[in-house]
């Protein structure tokens, strides 16, 4: 029975990170309609802001502050340069947009970084572990990314439905052609909400760096999962992805400890049955 | 017609993502090859066919560099004829394997092929090569290609250590000095398949050594967190973790942050140092791995190897270069004693006795499998790097048990020819 606990507060730690990732795809899907393939690049170049940053001070606390706000204004600008011809066209205009920019992302660190990883220092501060009465204890660094996960959750969705701005981001989600005609400067909003999903996607970066180290191609691995996230959650729908992501964590974990050689495929079955079953998402809008 | 245009685009995109290839490494296409003969001045055409980019990008780049720095020290020639390098890289992938294998003989009509990183890549290049007639050294890990249906006597020839030779090599160490009771961490395809076989046999011939447990994870898996549990649950009192690269890279970090690699003491399969040097002294100290090269061995040949090395690239070798090293000395000094016809380079080749980028090493002529010295390395840590790695930078492990390459720890030609006549 420990050990099954033990499997479920990993699996959290692991779904965790895939609920960031997911919920920046799906607010950036929701509000701009746009599925942004090159999310998982974007990550990566947080996580390796992260891997310069730490090693020039020792620490991720810095990076934690700085990598996201970093993140967004390439988000931004991204959003003002590459990314707003898209509107309005086809959706494979997009994904082969965001294809590109993903091979131009990891070349591009490949260049200026080598192709091997690097390594990324844990905070001294966290490098104990935990007793949870699970019987073994848990590294102190991962109740943290739990933690700061939720903080970010929390207060992204606060923001959603707590401010003027939120609410204007929502109303967007929901019908964007009224917001317009009301006299919203709707880009401006496009802009911040691309923005918000990419610095998002680079707190993930920050926070993975000490778990699994940065290398080029760090973002296409998870970029899959947190699609199937995404659909397994509902397209579009802020607790359909944390829940999925969650749940895809957890699944994954336990599937570990009795049959590992399955534990990799989970993710997909789960995925093909909601599509079958509810193709909505678990929470996903009708 | 912009959506025509976007399907184009698109189709590019693919073809540069599934099918491109990135080294591309001199040619001019056409004529030349096909054994010059001897006193012939044709140029000795070598194909090497590595992956120079995917998961493990390092070990194809450090076969790259010890194929060239054996063609700089050989000045370029093997006897009178200029040697031609011609690397391409398959991308781990086996239809890119063949397609460049392919083009290397009909297009570039190499003489010798070489390299691999992946088993799978090296099968593919060995059909093509026995098809073709033309020589092929491979230089990965694997018991398949000098089996049947694999093995061709005529062409085939495998330079580096079959996993079932390093295991036997090491599994004493592992029951006699860190826990007789194993748990087995390996991947999730015919390396890690293979690894478990060998294991499987070699640990419970050790007097009170068993496996207690095993678990296998997907190629690329980053979160190895969930496997830490049942390690533990096992009861195991050692580790093998059978990973390598980017994989092997994430495990450690993970196991050392749950303090598994203190309890428990682990052993790598596969060791190499720009694993090593990404991980750094405080994630490897204290862990065990075995290799069939390390940098810092006490032999004339390998540091005539390692120096020359590290003059021309800046850092000691790992250890997927030597066998490259070894594979194109091997060519030259073939064709310069004028055996430059596959048949003639089986000849040169069978039991063959050669002291060179590992040290002594035979190829015996039942299988043409190198045997050569297996290392035990022990992880270091940053100050006791200088003292006994022999490096403040690079001493990141000892060596602290050599194993000779023998038919003790790999099947006896007994064995091996039993294999082939049951397969017929």
């Amino acid at each position: 029975m420990d050990q099954l606990l033990s499997q479920l507060v990993l699996g959290i730690v692991s779904g965790a990170l895939l609920v960031l990732l997911a919920l920046g795809l799906n607010l950036i899907f929701g509000l701009l309609e746009f599925i942004n393939f090159s999310h998982g690049a974007l990550y990566m170049v947080g996580a390796y802001l992260t891997s310069y940053l730490a090693a020039a001070t020792g620490t991720i606390w810095l990076a934690l502050l700085v990598v996201p706000i970093a993140m967004a204004l390439i988000g931004a600008a991204l959003e003002r340069t590459v990314i707003r011809p898209m509107y309005g066209r086809d959706q494979v205009d997009a994904l082969l947009l965001t294809f590109g920019l993903t091979y131009i992302l990891i070349e591009g660190v490949r260049y200026i970084a080598g192709s091997g990883g690097r390594r990324v220092k844990g905070p001294e501060l966290l490098a104990f572990q935990v007793d949870l009465g699970l019987g073994r204890p848990v590294p102190a660094y991962l109740l943290f990314v739990v933690v700061a996960v939720a903080l970010v959750v929390g207060g992204l969705w606060l923001f959603l439905q707590k401010t003027n701005v939120g609410l204007i981001v929502r109303a967007g989600i929901r019908d964007h052609i009224m917001i317009r005609a009301l006299g919203v400067r709707f880009d401006r909003y496009r802009t911040l909400v691309f923005a918000i999903g990419i610095a998002v996607a680079g707190v993930a970066g920050v926070l993975t760096g000490p778990i699994t180290g940065v290398y080029p191609e760090m973002g296409a691995d998870i970029l899959i999962l947190a699609f199937v996230v995404v659909v397994v959650g509902g397209m579009g729908s802020f607790w359909g992805a944390v829940v999925a992501g969650l749940l895809i964590g957890v699944l994954v974990s336990v599937t570990t400890l009795y049959a590992s050689v399955y534990a990799g495929i989970v993710p997909f079955i789960l995925m093909i049955l909601v599509m079958t079953f509810r193709p909505r998402g678990l929470l996903g809008a009708t | 017609m912009r959506a025509k245009a976007g399907l184009l685009a698109g189709a590019a995109l693919l073809l540069a993502a599934c099918g491109g290839t990135v080294a591309g490494g001199g040619g001019s296409g056409g004529g030349g090859g096909g054994g010059g003969g001897e006193g012939s001045t044709e140029p000795l055409k070598v194909g090497v066919i590595t992956g120079i980019t995917g998961a493990y990008v390092q070990l194809g780049e450090e076969q790259r560099n010890g194929a060239e720095l054996a063609v700089k020290l050989l000045e370029e020639k093997a006897g009178d004829r200029p040697i031609e390098l011609i690397v391409r890289d398959d991308q781990l992938k086996p239809d890119i394997a063949l397609r460049e294998a392919q083009a290397l003989i009909q297009e570039e009509q190499v003489d010798f092929l070489t390299g691999c990183v992946s088993a799978a890549t090296t099968l593919a290049v060995n059909q093509i090569a026995s098809q073709a007639g033309v020589p092929y050294l491979g230089t990965c890990q694997t018991e398949q290609l000098n089996r049947p249906p694999n093995f061709n006597a005529e062409v085939t020839y495998h330079l580096a250590p079959t996993p079932s030779q390093g295991i036997n090599s090491a599994a004493p160490f592992i029951c006699e000095n860190l826990g007789e009771k194993v748990f087995l961490l390996l991947p999730d395809y015919a390396f890690g398949h293979e690894q478990e076989a060998a294991y499987t046999t070699a640990l419970p011939e050790q007097t009170g050594c068993s496996i207690v447990g095993k678990a296998y994870f997907p190629l690329g898996t980053t979160d190895f967190n969930p496997f830490v549990p049942t390690i533990e649950g096992s009861g195991a009192n050692a580790l093998v973790y059978g990973g390598v690269g980017r994989d092997q890279v994430s495990f450690l970090r993970q196991a050392d942050q749950f303090g598994l690699t203190d309890r428990i003491p682990t052993f790598l399969t596969i060791e190499d140092l720009s694993f090593d040097q990404e991980l750094g002294f405080d994630l490897i100290d204290g862990t065990y791995a075995m290799a069939a090269f390390w940098w810092n061995v006490d032999d004339e040949n390998v540091q005539t190897y390692v120096e020359a090395y590290r003059e021309e690239y800046g850092t000691p070798p790992g250890g997927y270069g030597v066998y490259l090293y070894n594979a194109l000395n091997l060519i030259a000094t073939a064709v310069e004693e004028g055996s430059d016809t596959p048949e003639a380079f089986r000849e040169f080749m069978e039991g063959r006795e050669v002291s060179l980028g590992q040290g002594d090493m035979t190829i015996r002529e039942c299988d043409h499998q190198a045997l050569a010295p297996i290392y035990i390395l022990e992880g270091l840590a940053a100050d006791e790097a200088e003292s006994r790695g022999g490096d403040a930078e690079f001493g990141l492990r000892e060596v602290v048990e050599t194993v000779p390459g023998s038919e003790e720890t790999a099947p006896t030609c007994d064995e091996v020819q039993e294999e082939f006549q049951r397969v017929g």
